[in-house]
């Protein structure tokens, strides 16, 4: 969506216009929801946090800032949403989710082995996230999941450009090798990656 | 010989250039000796695969559920949500009542201007002479009401004090009233007392701040030679009246005054300051 576009979907929403706060939700919360599952590895949570971004941003749409972009605001706001959460009661992901994440899903008769191996991987690789730290693990999700530049990486983080790719670098390299520990422990990764 | 070009593809693949290259920033020369060094490196070359595959496999979409409806039922419970052909109406209500607003405060303006402190919500300080002059008449009333009741004004309840009415009489203010600025309330002054209901206090202060103060009902401006019955005054007039330099040792009892001669009070000597003891 283009920024002008955007500006003016804030505008309507702002006025009280339904349909432009519509267009909003459906045009970030794909992202949003992603960038929070890869964060907090838990889908309720992130479904929550999701929901509650977008009624805070849009009851107050009139202190949006036209200098920044919506989604760095409503990420912004799901962030703090989530941090919240995190203070309020102790996270669970770091252990039970990634259990979870990490079980070989049950092979449904007839299911395509690929396949399998495929969902292995996926969990594998939220198990190397989430083995990540979170400011890398969050850089690694902004800018290879979302596609965010580096610069809007460091503007919405509120660190200089420098330090966000030696996050990027160093959370690359860990990840590849709790990748490398995932995978002898399990043969089938191996087998999914070339 | 070799060129720089050879020297460049013959050179080991650096860590640096992996990075530039997962970070999507090598320029297409460097790309093509990143690739031909990658060739030429096979344990690398399954390392980048590895990590490029990860990254593919992160960047897949991911099936979110869609929160639309329940934002937008949440958004409309805290701030409703306004229909298309009403928008145009609240836009003008709030043009018209910014208009409004600004045509009030320019008429504001100008009034003030026109006529300084007419806007006034409360009243401006005055001196309380010319609030007693305001009241004269309603004072001259209320003495004359009050000498029809009573004749003569007696003080001192305290028994030592029977036979020498009119003397410095600061225990005897103790008996009647203690007067005191910023303890004694005006209030206090206009409620009837029991024992003291002909009773007198008169401040003996001088110049403009003299005053006698009938406690029952009265309150005698000396400088300005009127009385003024306190019940003819708001509360927040008794209250505001400046008692600074009040004391007992500037208070006299007197032990009989007609209330006609205290009208008089201001233009002769009044009686109190005759008697008044060293």
């Amino acid at each position: 969506m283009k920024r002008s576009e955007e500006e003016n979907l804030i505008l309507r929403a702002s006025r009280g216009d339904r349909a432009a706060a519509e267009v909003l939700i459906r045009a970030h919360q794909a992202s949003l929801y992603g960038y929070m599952l890869r964060m907090t590895g838990q889908a309720d949570l992130a479904e929550d946090v999701v929901q509650e971004a977008f009624v805070r941003v849009l009851t107050n749409l009139d202190r949006f800032d036209p200098r920044f972009r919506f989604s760095t605001w409503i990420f912004t706001i799901a962030k703090r949403l989530w941090v919240n959460a995190c203070q309020k009661q102790k996270p669970t992901y770091s252990s039970e989710v990634v259990s979870t994440w990490g079980k070989p899903a049950p092979i449904e008769p007839g299911a395509d082995e690929r396949e399998d191996s495929r969902g292995r991987v996926r969990d594998a690789l939220q198990e190397a996230l989430l083995g990540l730290p979170a400011d890398q693990r969050e850089i690694v999700v902004l800018f290879h999941q979302l596609d965010w530049p580096i610069r809007q990486i460091a503007q919405y983080m509120d660190i200089p450009e420098g330090t966000v790719k030696s996050h990027l670098h160093r959370g690359r390299l860990r990840m590849r090798r709790l990748l490398e520990a995932y995978e002898s422990r399990s043969g089938n990764v191996r087998e999914a990656l070339p | 010989m070799t060129s720089a070009r050879d020297r460049r593809h013959s050179e080991p693949l650096s860590d640096e250039m992996v990075n530039a290259f997962f970070d999507r920033e090598l320029t297409e020369g460097a790309s093509e000796v990143f690739f031909s060094k990658l060739r030429s490196d096979l344990p690398r070359c399954a390392e980048v695969a590895r990590m490029q595959r990860a990254i593919s496999l992160l960047r897949e979409p991911i099936e979110a559920p869609d929160v639309s409806a329940r934002v937008l039922a949440e958004v409309h419970r805290r701030r409703r949500f306004i229909p298309e052909s009403l928008r145009r109406f609240v836009t003008a209500g709030r043009l018209a009542a910014a208009g409004v607003a600004l045509a009030g405060v320019l008429g504001l303006f100008v009034v003030e201007r026109v006529s300084p402190g007419a806007l006034r919500l409360s009243p401006r300080p005055r001196p309380v002479s010319e609030v007693v002059q305001h009241a004269a008449q309603d004072a001259v009333q209320g003495v004359s009401g009050l000498a029809g009741g009573t004749r003569t004004v007696v003080v001192l309840p305290g028994p030592e004090l029977k036979d020498q009415p009119a003397r410095r009489a600061s225990a005897a203010v103790h008996s009647l009233m203690e007067l005191r600025p910023g303890v004694t309330s005006a209030k206090l002054l206009a409620t009837p007392r029991a024992g003291a209901d002909d009773s007198m206090i008169i401040y003996r202060g001088a110049g403009p701040d003299t005053r006698i103060v009938l406690p029952e009902v009265v309150y005698f401006d000396r400088n300005a030679a009127v009385v003024l019955p306190l019940g003819h005054m708001s509360p927040s007039r008794i209250g505001s009246m400046d008692w600074a330099g009040v004391s007992s040792d500037n208070l006299f009892l007197l032990p009989a005054i007609d209330p006609a001669e205290v009208v008089r009070a201001g233009k002769a000597s009044p009686r109190s300051e005759d008697r008044r003891e060293p």
